[in-house]
């Protein structure tokens, strides 16, 4: 095969221009192909609307079907479903939890007790060391040493509310005959706390023989448990961990850090407090306090939060 | 770019030579016509690509051949269901160009068809198909030696 052969073969394919397609070519090319172009764009421009579209119907049809399925199978749409899943519990947030402390019962977290001078009868005496705090008086909540009867004399140091300052004596009629309450120093640090410090002095050992006066500290410090009785913690002689803060609205706040037993009591007073006498015969004689005060406790909140708390209020 | 005048006139000038490759590459009439229709709207839509004027035939046959092999392979995909009009049947000389033609890969036919149809030069062809010289003189080789087996084949008995 020649290459005129292939030439003249491949002339026979071509033919002469339909008039249709020269009519076709020539609206293409002609100037007016603008309008071709345009009428090209906005067709293209339909289709892809028409598409969003149906897209779009797709999507809610789906949407539809699937809280139709949720609403009619489970009892419950999807979307509360999703808020039951989503939303976090609002107690998470420990300022939430305070404000629900504060809020849910105020009679009772908020309670205006009348101190007499003598803890309520539900009173309990938390101790560490055991051995050498058995005796404990329900009446004034006071640890006693259970061979008190050995000593001479102790004295105990009311701190009630650190308010009371002054020389006191407290009896008790089972196990001795007189305590010498000494006058109380007000500590800077526990100002806040309701609590009391026993000391006594042992004159038949010589461990605390210190010409006769070697006392032996008991300290222990007012919280209040939940069934807002109150309860003695006693840190027998170490130093706690609390921290006096300032509360808006409240007169006294301590934060007392015992390990788990964590918690905020913060205190305000309603009157005054007064120098009373009580009456001989009864569990504590000689002058106290008698005040009222609101109290409020919260227990597993850290200082920050409490602090937070209350800086927001 | 083209002022629109002068690239009507060229494109006007370039219709002959785009409907024998269409001819060339597409059998049915109507595929043509959509081939030079696409072919003439699609320059004229890029026609800023086109750097310099003398470059407008070349670069207007690669637009060309690319819409013919887009029309010849939607209509690979593309299952008839209609009934197909009469046509008369085409000359067995024609026939038989067309299948020797179609046997050869795409690679290969289209140098020779722009060579031996359009007279383009192997410089002009190397254009359109942006290859060099040597492939195409290379694939002309190949695509004339497959028809002489095919073209041999045919006669000999």
């Amino acid at each position: 095969m020649t290459e005129q052969e292939l030439r003249d073969r491949l002339n026979s394919l071509t033919e002469a221009i339909p008039d249709e397609t020269h009519r076709s070519f020539l609206m293409a090319a002609s100037p007016g192909k603008d309008e071709i172009v345009m009428k090209r764009k906005i067709s293209v421009g339909l289709i892809i609307a028409i598409l969003v579209s149906l897209a779009a119907i797709a999507f809610a049809a789906t949407e539809y079907v699937q809280k139709f399925i949720s609403v009619n199978w489970q009892g419950e749409t999807a979307a509360e479903q999703n808020a039951a899943i989503d939303v976090p519990d609002p107690l998470s947030n420990p300022m939430n939890r305070i404000r629900k402390i504060l809020n849910s019962a105020p009679d009772d977290v908020l309670p205006i007790i009348e101190w007499n001078g003598t803890p309520p009868r539900s009173s309990r005496v938390r101790h560490r060391k055991t051995d050498s705090l058995k005796g404990i008086d329900y009446n004034t909540g006071i640890v006693l040493p259970d061979n008190i009867a050995e000593k001479d004399s102790f004295s105990v140091d009311l701190t009630y509310g650190c308010l009371a300052e002054g020389e006191y004596t407290l009896i008790s009629e089972e196990k001795v005959d007189e305590f010498t309450l000494k006058q109380y120093t007000v500590d800077p640090a526990y100002d806040v706390v309701i609590g009391y410090s026993i000391q006594f002095k042992d004159k038949n050992r010589d461990l605390y023989h210190d010409d006769n006066q070697y006392w032996h500290t008991i300290r222990s410090e007012l919280s209040i448990s939940e069934d807002n009785s109150f309860q003695f913690a006693v840190i027998d002689g170490e130093e706690h961990s609390a921290q006096s803060v300032e509360i808006p609205g409240m007169d006294k706040a301590v934060f007392i850090n015992l390990g788990m037993n964590t918690r905020l009591i913060a205190i305000r007073m309603l009157n005054k407090p007064v120098v009373v006498k009580t009456k001989p015969g009864e569990q504590l004689l000689g002058e106290t306090t008698e005040f009222q005060y609101e109290r409020i406790q919260l227990e597993g909140f850290t200082l920050e939060e409490c602090m937070a708390f209350f800086s927001q209020e | 770019m083209l002022e629109e005048r002068l690239f009507t006139q060229k494109l006007l000038e370039s219709e002959q030579m785009l409907h024998r490759i269409a001819c060339a590459f597409l059998r049915s009439e109507s595929d043509r016509q959509d081939a030079m229709q696409e072919t003439a709207l699609k320059a004229w839509l890029h026609r800023n690509r086109l750097r310099e004027e003398r470059f407008f035939k070349t670069w207007i046959t690669r637009i060309m051949i690319n819409e013919c092999r887009l029309i010849h392979r939607k209509a690979m995909r593309m299952i008839v269901t209609d009934t197909i009009p009469d046509q008369p049947a085409p000359d067995s000389n024609e026939l038989e160009t067309r299948l020797m033609l179609e046997s050869l890969p795409e690679k290969q036919r289209v140098p020779l068809i722009l060579h031996y149809l359009e007279g383009f030069s192997l410089e002009e062809i190397a254009q359109v198909q942006n290859i060099s010289v040597g492939i195409v003189k290379y694939r002309m080789h190949q695509a004339r030696k497959a028809l002489r087996v095919e073209w041999n084949g045919k006669e000999e008995p």
